[in-house]
């Protein structure tokens, strides 16, 4: 019970302490700010540590960390606090580390920063910077006491080891791809090498960092200093922006295995050598980038470099619905990775499939080259013979300055029946149907009838009609003739005329055995055939109206001679009778009947 | 006239002798050869029965089977009961993808359906036009004979079963006639001249597709939009839109 108490009071004591201690550090500590660099003398490939301590700031100060133009920012900033009781005062320090690397050589200034911290303001010294194009000499070594083991092997390090990047091109097209490599140049032994990961180069596309495997080393004198060499990676990159682009320095951690400089003879028995790391820096690199010719063809897709083309079908005969594989490669040097191939136009009657993509890329001296391949699986659904348009691809060419296009032509696919969906259909037949099956067609027809019109039409031709105009015109005819008879046989006149033979016919049949009556009956039969032809009065009648009614009919003389005679014969044996006998009688029958 | 005549024959003879130069092709197995000589033919503005038949059979030996069924279908649109062309057709039919099992129709329709299928109107306006005439003599020689009672009897006696028999006669296949050139009229018909089509359910390209046809299938052509798609229907139960160019016309 006593005991948890008594914690309890230690803990109260401890937080008090606590805060008499910082109360009166933030209270009436006085604050201040130091920047420093552990050089003053460089070079442009080694990085230099800016530090910034804060002394009692309970916190870090906001500033606008700007170096201008002569420096660049490769890490940092790292941070880190410590805090002192030495005493009886209490110091508390905060340090932000950068790792900064010169631009340009010269006298170059780390400008003041200006700080502001709980209203009051703040400024820093500028710190003058020596940066030469030499390696590092030993100048150094005096500036900085703490680190002096350290700056020693750096030193010699320094001398003896850098990285640099090399580009064969200072100028590209916009999209074009180019390769920088870093190269070590190095007179002492390298234990390994750490490569930082770049993911974002401003106003480049990073297409791959490749890294090497195995370098190989070569001996290569620089200004009559022989170095070793290796490239260690390189990286591909496309400009997406055009201008002058810069690609930033790179920090790069290499553990080289260095002498020790010891006065201990054990030292130089036991241990000849310690491993040491160096952060090294490649310099940055300037990159013109300038942009492509305007380009007029729908087969540019943003290819530049120098290339060919290929295609080709797997199969050039093949049955309907099955998938034949179109294949397009493109090869040579150049921005392989940044382009697209052209759709060909295949024939309507193709079903085409998205192209599968593969590409074998690798960056050998300084170039991007490979190729790169599209398949289009391509299932015709109809038989035929198919001439694929020309497949093209145009690409800008480096070599000539000019847009090239590359033709592909004389791709023939010869479409098939597909027999195995038909033999699968036959299996469904009936028997007839198989029989059937079995059977050649008809021949042909030799010779050619009758040729019609392409639009003939049966019901239009007339000809096909014939007979029904024939009926038609025989129901006319017939009503034309009822129509006739019906107005004849109204009128009493014609009637008469009509009926004048068949009666008087009739009635000389009817003539008795008697001469005399007979002849007298004659005589009536003629008078009465004459009236009714003449339209005249029955028993009224004479000779010479006869005539004259027969002249005016025009009738021939001889008739008319015939009636006179008729008539003369009748008037004479009207008062002869007794003279008539049957021959007689049956002559003058005779004659009437003749002229009638 | 003459001139015309003349020009007429030569044009007459120069046919008949591409007629033949197609059929010697033919007969050596040039069916490519045969079918371009044939198309000459055809290209002019008239054809034969014999000149749709031949190029069918043409398009049937370079196995091209739905332009050889839409030629022997024109062929039996001029000839419809000629053996030979149905034979082939029945051969061809055989050979379709597409095979449709329908109910069987009741005997009479289907009858009908085979008079209608089968029917040469012009054979057939020729024969009503023969009927119709026997029918107006028959009507009329009795009438002729208006003095003689007893002859007159005789043949209205004679022909009184034969009159009304040729007056039904006359009526149905008037009617048959009628429903055929009305049919024909109303309905146009194509087949499909490529291996495999997609109907699809509007005239757009990328449209929905709502059944697949086989080369050599008939389908009833119902309308027309912008001169591209048909729209067809199949067995009457199926209704889709094809592109133009994948039908051909009978």
């Amino acid at each position: 019970m006593f005991g948890t108490e008594n914690k309890m009071i230690r803990t109260y004591f401890k937080k008090i302490a606590i805060l008499l201690v910082v109360i009166p550090l933030v209270l009436f500590a006085e604050r201040k700010i130091d920047v420093s660099v552990d050089r003053t003398v460089t070079n442009l490939r080694t990085p230099i540590n800016l530090t910034i301590e804060f002394t009692d700031f309970s916190d870090f100060p906001k500033f606008d960390f700007d170096l201008g133009n002569s420096f660049k920012v490769i890490g940092g900033p790292s941070q880190s606090s410590n805090f002192s009781w030495i005493n009886g005062k209490t110091t508390s320090t905060k340090k932000l580390i950068y790792q900064i690397v010169a631009k340009k050589t010269g006298e170059l200034t780390i400008p003041s920063f200006d700080m502001k911290f709980k209203g009051k303001n703040y400024k820093t010294n500028n710190i003058i910077i020596t940066v030469t194009n030499q390696t590092q000499k030993t100048q150094n070594r005096k500036s900085n006491n703490r680190n002096n083991d350290r700056q020693k092997i750096n030193s010699q390090v320094d001398e003896k080891l850098f990285v640099d990047p090399i580009c064969e091109k200072s100028s590209v097209y916009l999209g074009e791809s180019i390769v920088i490599t870093y190269r070590l140049y190095t007179k002492i032994n390298i234990i390994d090498y750490n490569i930082p990961k770049i993911n974002t180069i401003s106003g480049f596309m990073v297409e791959k960092q490749n890294l090497i495997k195995n370098p190989k080393v070569v001996t290569e004198t620089i200004n009559g200093i022989q170095y070793k060499t290796a490239d260690l990676f390189n990286l591909v990159l496309t400009p997406t922006e055009i201008g002058k682009l810069e690609i930033p320095p790179q920090n790069l951690r290499i553990e080289v295995s260095a002498q020790r400089r010891s006065n201990d003879p054990f030292d130089s028995f036991f241990s000849m050598s310690r491993n040491n790391v160096v952060n090294t820096i490649a310099p940055s690199k300037n990159i013109n980038v300038i942009k492509l010719p305007n380009c007029a063809y729908d087969t540019f897709t943003g290819a530049v470099g120098n290339f060919n083309l290929s295609a080709k079908l797997s199969n050039s005969e093949i049955e309907a619905n099955q998938a034949v594989t179109l294949k397009t490669t493109i090869s040579g040097e150049g921005n392989l990775k940044n382009f697209t191939f052209p759709k060909p136009n295949f024939p309507s009657q193709f079903q085409v499939f998205e192209p599968k993509m593969k590409e074998n890329i690798e960056v050998k001296n300084g170039q991007v080259v490979g190729n790169k391949t599209w398949e289009y699986v391509i299932i015709p659904d109809q038989k035929g013979t198919y001439n694929i348009p020309p497949i093209k691809f145009t690409y800008y060419d480096l070599n000539r300055r000019k847009y090239r296009t590359l033709t592909k032509s004389n791709l023939v696919l010869k479409v098939k029946r597909n027999e195995h969906l038909v033999e699968e259909h036959l299996k469904n037949l009936t028997r007839n149907e198989v029989e059937l099956l079995n059977k050649d067609i008809r021949y042909l027809y030799l010779n050619e009838s009758k040729l019609i019109s392409l639009n003939y039409s049966p019901v239009k031709d007339l000809r096909n009609w014939l007979l029904y105009f024939v009926g038609f015109f025989v129901i006319i005819i017939f009503f034309v003739y009822r129509l006739y008879w019906h107005f004849i046989l109204k009128n009493p006149i014609i009637v008469r005329r009509q009926k004048a033979f068949t009666t008087a016919k009739k009635e000389l049949d009817q003539i008795t055995s008697d001469p005399k009556k007979a002849f007298y009956k004659l005589s009536a039969i003629f008078n009465n055939y004459i009236a009714d032809r003449l339209n005249l009065k029955g028993g009224e009648i004479h000779l010479q109206e006869i005539i004259d009614n027969y002249k005016n009919k025009k009738v021939d003389d001889e008739i008319l001679n015939k009636i006179k005679s008729i008539w003369k014969d009748m008037e004479k044996y009207k008062f002869a009778s007794n003279l008539i006998n049957k021959e007689k009688l049956e002559e003058m029958k005779n004659e009437i009947l003749n002229l009638m | 006239m003459n001139i015309y005549a003349k020009d007429n024959k030569n044009n007459n003879f120069e046919r008949e002798a591409i007629f033949k130069e197609a059929v010697s092709d033919y007969s050596k197995k040039n069916y490519d050869e045969a079918l371009k000589t044939f198309q000459q033919l055809e290209n002019t503005d008239k054809v034969s029965f014999e000149l749709l038949f031949d190029i069918g059979n043409c398009y049937y030996r370079l196995d091209e089977l739905g332009e050889a069924i839409q030629y022997w279908e024109k062929a039996k649109k001029l000839n419809p009961s000629n053996n030979d062309v149905n034979f082939n057709l029945k051969l061809a039919n055989v050979k379709l993808m597409d095979k449709v099992i329908l109910p069987k129709p009741f005997f009479l329709f289907k009858f009908y359906n085979s008079i209608r299928d089968n029917i040469n109107i012009k054979h057939w306006i020729n024969y009503l036009g023969i009927i119709f005439l026997i029918i107006i003599l028959i009507f009329i020689a009795p009438k002729l004979f208006n003095n003689k009672k007893r002859l007159q009897r005789k043949i209205s006696k004679l022909v009184f079963i034969p009159k009304y028999i040729l007056i039904l006669s006359f009526i149905v296949i008037s009617l048959i006639l009628f429903d055929t050139v009305n049919y024909n009229n109303n309905n146009k018909f194509g087949v499909v001249v490529v291996n495999k089509i997609k109907v699809k359910t509007e005239p757009i390209a990328n449209g929905e597709t709502s059944f697949i046809l086989h080369e050599g299938s008939k389908v009833k052509i119902l309308s027309q939009f912008n001169r591209i798609w048909y729209k067809i229907s199949y067995f009457d139960d199926k209704i889709g839109w094809i592109e133009t160019s994948k039908i051909g016309e009978i």
